[in-house]
Parts: structure tokens; C-alpha cells; sequence
């Protein structure tokens, strides 16, 4: 067969049948030192993440999950390192499914939107991406190894963008280190919030957590607020209220309060003094 | 979204008088317990799982979709009894979590099943590799606990586990059998999300697991076959525990018609051999709907027609690897995974794993030559004939042509 027909046969192939275009030869991702990326790039989307992560891909998938490509990096001692970039569809949800798995225990790196090594891994935040870079057997050498790829691949992916801005709203003060999240759906376990940040705090023993809900529109979040009054059968108060001590069948008592297009609150502590005086700096920091 | 721009007077004056404290004018300060109840709880209809004698609720928790702290506390208060998590969900956070909840509670009042996954596996082979070793599997066992809290848990499992040869994997029976005589832990199980009949059949046959963790649900293709597996498996003494009982959800592929969930649980109830359910709740109604399943478990035509069974969608994408095929066959050809290849070529666009496991099953189109009409009917109603025919023509391809 002569090369040109081969080739358009092969083209046939493979865009009417599995609606591929031909790509590039060229590997896609750049060699690290002595580490060589392998031709084959394990690409998964949507549909078929489940086969790489199992169950685990659910999660994934609720915060808005694009495309995973699987890096195999071969050095000359046959040893190896394997990167996973999780696309997702924006910063913030990248950063809701990181938030949901990062280790604060870990030690943090000053490099990519935040990043940490635990053990003989990486994990790494960098705009809508979740890197996750896995060696085996690198011995004292591994975490100058793990951080050349992981500044290797910001560079590559030529993006950046900061942790989303509420992650700063929360006070400081008792803040459980790397609790701050962003949770995609089903928010307080209440699928009429749908999203919001929370963070966890501990104070004597005791585990509690402030919330902030963001919409679009102070009346939108007016009308949430009165939504999750009537579920949790509390009583409507003058419009004008801002301030709810409620006592949540679930969360049990706490505080909600509104101002502008935010919904934000505290639930798990009694001692309201303490609390009400985060919610203030909650406040500053969202309604200056 | 920004807020400077949507902000009204109103708005504004009472954000600042909340900044002074305005909150104790405008605030309704005192809270009212008497307009809120507590989460009443739910009926509970109990099944023994298997030889192990736990008696649990016919519908427990699978947590791994959680971020929910008083989620998984109102499931224990509801009268939910198992809380099914894994090392690997939200990298340990998961059992973290529920460590969190757990504490507050007495041991004897819940049962934990948690999961070790070894990725050291052969795909093409569905075989473990020699990195899959006791010490490794003990070592992810021992992070487990120390993330759960707990000196033992109820039940460890192999998670993922597709073949045969996967589940009477030696060096993981041996970690099992050691962590069993160590009392931590009481029962050893393996989960399994596809090839559930051989899974299933081998965990019976090894006399060595005491729970299965399975797929299980009304679109399964082979549902038949793994009906015949569980109930076996259930005959031997071991408890089965339904997984994936909502089937993604969806009854279409394009996800315009959502599941019914109490249908679908009362599916997978309706077969007495299948002692409890994990769903995946992520808000306290849907927990407390799928709870109210418990309400009455009879699966009716109107579940029936809910779950819209005896559609044929002529069998989607997915092979369920179920085997029947492969008997068929009169070169018992390895078509589950020939469908699984052209799955990955023709739905995932995954052209190097399509031929990667292609190639590895040393087959080609030709080998189909020697049958005027192909043998098989697939319960799927997949088109074998066809479909093989169309991934062979991959193996022609240069790698360098793939992405």
C-alpha cells in the first residue's frame, strides 16, 4: 500500500470511526532532567473516570471534573514518576475538590496557586488545575525531585490564579489549619444552598465550623435565608433582620446572618460571645 | 456576583448597624427549640449479614460522597448502623471524617467497613502485580485506623477487585488473615464493580472472605448472572452488601430522566440475599427518603415501570462483563474484554488504551471468519460481530499515530 493511501485510511479510521483527530507526535509534556515522559499519556474524561479512580470519581465528577491525563516519567535507572492533572472547569472548583483532599499535617511549598508534600508525593493547586505527582523508591532525593517537577509543570501550564477570596474572609483565630473549603453541591447538606465555603474551628475540645454562602444577588440570598428558616421551621422574623440564632435539627444552634448577596453563619459552638465576635470578622471582611 | 455593585441602601444600613452590633436590634437573638424537632427516626427493618451475624439496617451509609460531619451524625441518629468509607476517598479525609463523628458514639453502636486499594495492578491481565505485597496492604490497613480512631474496624476490604485471580490473591488473603488474628479486624470482604459473577464466585470458593461488597443494580445487563452469584455466595455464609444501587443516577444516557431512588433500592432489596444497601446521600433528605424505604420494601409494578425495566437502549457502552459470551462462543473468544476496548476507542476516545488492551489479547477479526453467523447473543444486545470488527482495524495503526 503506498504511504499516502495508508495514511488517508488511517485517517479514515480514525475520525469516522472514533471521532479522533490525529495528534501530534511530539510528546505533549516536557522532560524533567533525566526523566522522560513516556509516549503514552492516559487520557480519562467525564464518562470514563471511574475506571481510574473507581467510586472515588463521583466527588470528582461534582466539581465539574474536564479531563485527567496520567504522565509516565521513566528516568535511566527504569524508576518512576507519575503525574495526574485533574482539569476541572474553573479555579474555584479545582480548588473545591483539592480542598476536600488536601492534608494540613503535610509540608506546605511556596509554589502554584498552594501546594504540599506528603510522603513521597505532591499535591499541587495551579488555576483550574489539580496536579497530584507520585514517585516510588527516590530515597533522600525525593522532595528536590518532587518540587523540580512540580515548578517544571507551573511553568509548562503557563497558568496561575490565587486560592479563591473568601478563603480569607475566615478569621484566623482558632481556624483549624487548611480547613478552609469550597463545597461544589448540596452545601450543609441542604441541596437548596447548593455551594459555599466553610471552614472548621477548635476551640477546648470543641469542633465548629463558619460558613459563608455567596449569590448572585443580596434579595437571592434573602429569599435562601427565608427558604432555610421554613425548613428548619424557624420563625420569620421582620424582614429586616439580620441575625438568626437557630437551632438546626441537624447542625444544632447556631448563627446566621445576612448582609449584602451573603448568607454566612456558625454552627457547633455555644459560647456566643466567641462566636458572634468571628462572625464579625466574617462580616468586615465580606460587607466592609 | 460583586457585591458593591448590587447593594442597596437597605442593604447598606443594615451592615452597618450589624458592624456597630446592630445584630441585637435586628436580630431575632433567642433561639426557639420548640419550632424545631429533632430528626425523628427512622423505621428500621434489619438483615443479618451472612455468617457474620451483624444485623444491620436494610439501607446504611455510604459515606465517600460526604464533606458532612452532622450528615453522617444524623445517619448513626436515624438508626443508620454502617458507615461504608475507604482510604483512598478525599485522599483519607473521608475515614477522618468519620472518625470525627464516631467518637462521640459507643463502639458497639455502629460498624465500620473501610477498603485498601492497590493500584499494582496489570488492567490487560486483571492481575496484581508483585508490588502488591502483605506489608504494603497492612501498611495502608494501619493509616486507616490511625485516621478512623479505632482499634479495629468491622470490616476491611480489597477494594476493586475484577478477576479471580485478583480476590484469591495470596499476599493480600495473608495481610487479611494476619489483621484477623491481630483483632483488628473482624471480617475480611473484597468489593467489586465489574466481572461481579467471577468475583463473587471466587470469594465463595476461597472459603476465606466473610463479606462481598457488589455492583448491584437494575441496569445491570448480566443481573442475572450476578443473582446467581450472590445467592451462591449468600448459601456459603457470606454477606453481600449492594453498591451503586442508583446506576449514575439516570436511566438515559442523556440524563433526562433521574432514578427513582426508592425504586432502585427496593430493586436490589427485592433479592433477600443482598442484606443491605451504601447510598451515597449527600443531603439529610435524600437520607431521610432512601431511610423511608424502610417504610415498605415490597418492589412493585409501579417501581417497575418507575425504573422503566425492559428498556433496551440496544446496550449502551458499557459491557458488564457478565461472560455468558465467552460459552457462546465456539472460539471462546475473550469478548468482555474486546467490548471493553472498543469502549475505550469508540465512547472514551481513548485510542492508546484501546489498543493497549487490544493488543494484549492476542485476537484479530479473522479469527471470526470460520462462523457464517456469529454465535453469541449478547444479553446487552451488544453487535459482537460488528463491534470487534471495528477495533481490530486499530491494530493496524502505528502507536505514533495515537494521542
Amino acid at each position: 500500500m503506498q504511504p499516502q493511501r495508508l495514511f488517508a485510511g488511517i485517517t479514515a479510521v480514525l475520525i469516522t470511526c472514533c471521532g479522533i483527530v490525529i495528534g501530534q507526535e511530539i510528546p505533549k509534556y516536557p522532560k524533567i532532567g533525566e526523566w522522560q515522559p513516556q509516549k503514552k499519556v492516559q487520557v480519562y474524561n467525564p464518562d470514563n473516570l471511574y475506571d481510574y479512580i473507581n467510586g472515588a470519581s463521583e466527588l470528582y465528577l461534582n466539581y465539574q471534573f474536564q479531563q485527567l491525563d496520567v504522565i509516565y516519567y521513566k528516568n535511566r535507572k527504569k524508576q518512576e514518576i507519575v503525574v495526574e492533572v485533574y482539569q476541572h472547569q474553573s479555579p474555584l472548583l479545582a480548588f473545591g475538590i483539592y480542598s476536600q483532599e488536601r492534608s494540613p499535617e503535610s509540608n506546605y511549598l511556596p509554589f502554584g496557586t498552594e501546594s504540599y508534600i506528603d510522603g513521597s508525593n505532591l499535591f499541587m493547586l495551579v488555576g483550574s488545575n489539580y496536579i497530584k505527582i507520585y514517585s516510588y523508591d527516590l530515597g533522600d532525593s525525593v522532595a528536590s525531585q518532587l518540587t523540580r517537577f512540580g515548578q517544571t509543570f507551573i511553568s509548562f501550564l503557563k497558568v496561575t490564579s490565587p486560592l479563591p477570596r473568601l478563603i480569607a474572609a475566615f478569621p484566623t483565630e482558632y481556624l483549624q489549619p487548611k480547613s478552609e473549603q469550597f463545597v461544589a453541591r448540596n452545601f450543609l447538606g441542604y441541596s437548596f444552598f447548593n455551594n459555599g465555603y466553610q471552614a472548621f474551628y477548635h476551640k477546648d475540645e470543641i469542633t465548629f465550623r463558619l460558613f459563608i454562602i455567596e449569590t448572585d444577588h443580596p434579595e437571592t440570598s434573602h429569599q435562601l435565608l427565608r427558604q432555610y428558616l421554613q425548613h428548619i421551621q424557624h420563625p420569620l422574623q421582620d424582614a429586616a433582620a439580620i441575625h438568626y440564632a437557630v437551632n438546626d435539627p441537624y447542625h444544632g444552634e447556631g448563627i446566621v446572618r445576612i448582609c449584602s448577596n451573603f448568607i454566612y453563619g456558625g454552627f457547633g459552638l455555644k459560647n456566643r460571645e466567641i462566636l458572634n465576635g468571628l462572625l464579625d470578622s466574617v462580616q468586615r471582611n465580606i460587607c466592609p | 456576583m460583586h457585591q458593591k455593585k448590587s447593594i442597596t441602601r437597605r442593604d447598606f444600613v443594615k451592615s452597618a448597624l450589624a458592624g456597630l452590633g446592630g445584630y441585637m436590634i435586628l436580630s431575632d437573638e433567642k433561639p426557639n427549640p420548640s419550632t424545631t424537632e429533632l430528626p425523628m427516626k427512622a423505621k428500621i427493618v434489619t438483615r443479618t449479614l451472612g455468617k457474620t451475624g451483624i444485623k444491620l439496617p436494610v439501607v446504611n451509609m455510604g459515606v465517600m460522597n460526604s464533606d458532612n460531619p452532622a450528615l453522617v451524625k444524623a445517619a448513626l441518629d436515624a438508626g443508620i448502623k454502617l458507615l461504608d468509607t475507604a482510604g483512598n476517598y478525599q485522599r483519607g479525609n473521608n475515614e477522618k471524617l468519620v472518625g470525627s463523628v464516631i467518637k462521640n458514639y459507643p463502639r458497639d453502636s455502629y460498624v465500620i467497613a473501610t477498603k485498601v486499594l492497590d493500584r499494582s495492578r496489570d488492567r490487560s491481565t486483571g492481575t496484581f502485580t508483585r508490588e502488591a505485597t502483605t506489608a504494603g496492604f497492612i501498611q495502608k490497613f494501619e493509616e486507616s485506623l490511625s485516621r478512623l480512631g479505632l482499634e479495629y474496624v468491622d470490616i476491611l476490604y480489597v477494594h476493586d477487585v475484577v478477576t479471580r485471580s485478583m480476590v484469591l490473591y495470596e499476599p493480600f488473603i495473608k495481610a487479611l488473615d494476619q489483621l484477623k488474628k491481630e483483632g483488628k479486624i473482624r471480617f475480611a470482604g473484597v468489593t467489586t464493580h465489574w466481572g461481579e459473577p467471577e468475583v463473587i464466585k471466587a470469594a465463595t470458593e476461597s472459603k476465606f472472605y466473610d463479606v462481598v461488597l457488589t455492583s448491584y443494580n437494575f441496569k445491570q445487563g448480566h443481573i442475572n448472572a450476578v443473582k446467581e452469584a450472590v445467592a451462591e455466595a449468600a448459601k456459603a455464609g457470606i454477606g453481600i452488601i449492594g453498591m451503586k444501587t442508583f446506576a449514575g443516577g439516570f436511566i438515559d444516557e442523556h440524563k433526562t430522566k433521574p432514578v427513582d431512588p426508592k425504586a432502585a433500592i427496593r430493586f436490589v432489596l427485592n433479592d433477600e440475599h443482598v442484606t443491605t444497601v451504601i447510598p451515597g446521600f449527600t443531603t439529610f433528605d435524600q437520607m431521610t427518603l432512601d431511610l423511608s424505604v424502610m417504610e415498605d420494601l415490597e418492589f412493585t409494578e409501579n417501581d417497575r415501570k418507575a425504573l422503566e425495566l425492559g428498556y433496551n437502549s440496544s446496550g449502551g457502552v458499557y459491557c458488564q462483563s457478565c461472560g455468558v459470551c465467552i460459552k457462546q462462543c465456539p472460539k471462546h473468544l475473550p469478548i468482555p474484554e474486546i467490548m471493553r476496548a472498543h469502549m475505550y476507542a469508540y465512547a472514551y476516545k481513548n485510542l492508546w488504551e484501546a489498543k493497549d488492551l487490544f493488543s494484549s489479547l492476542q485476537v484479530n477479526s479473522a479469527m471470526c471468519q470460520d462462523c457464517s453467523e456469529c454465535m453469541v447473543k449478547c444479553v446487552q444486545g451488544f453487535d459482537v460481530k460488528k463491534k470487534f470488527s471495528e477495533i481490530a482495524t486499530l491494530q493496524a495503526l502505528p502507536d505514533h499515530f495515537l494521542v
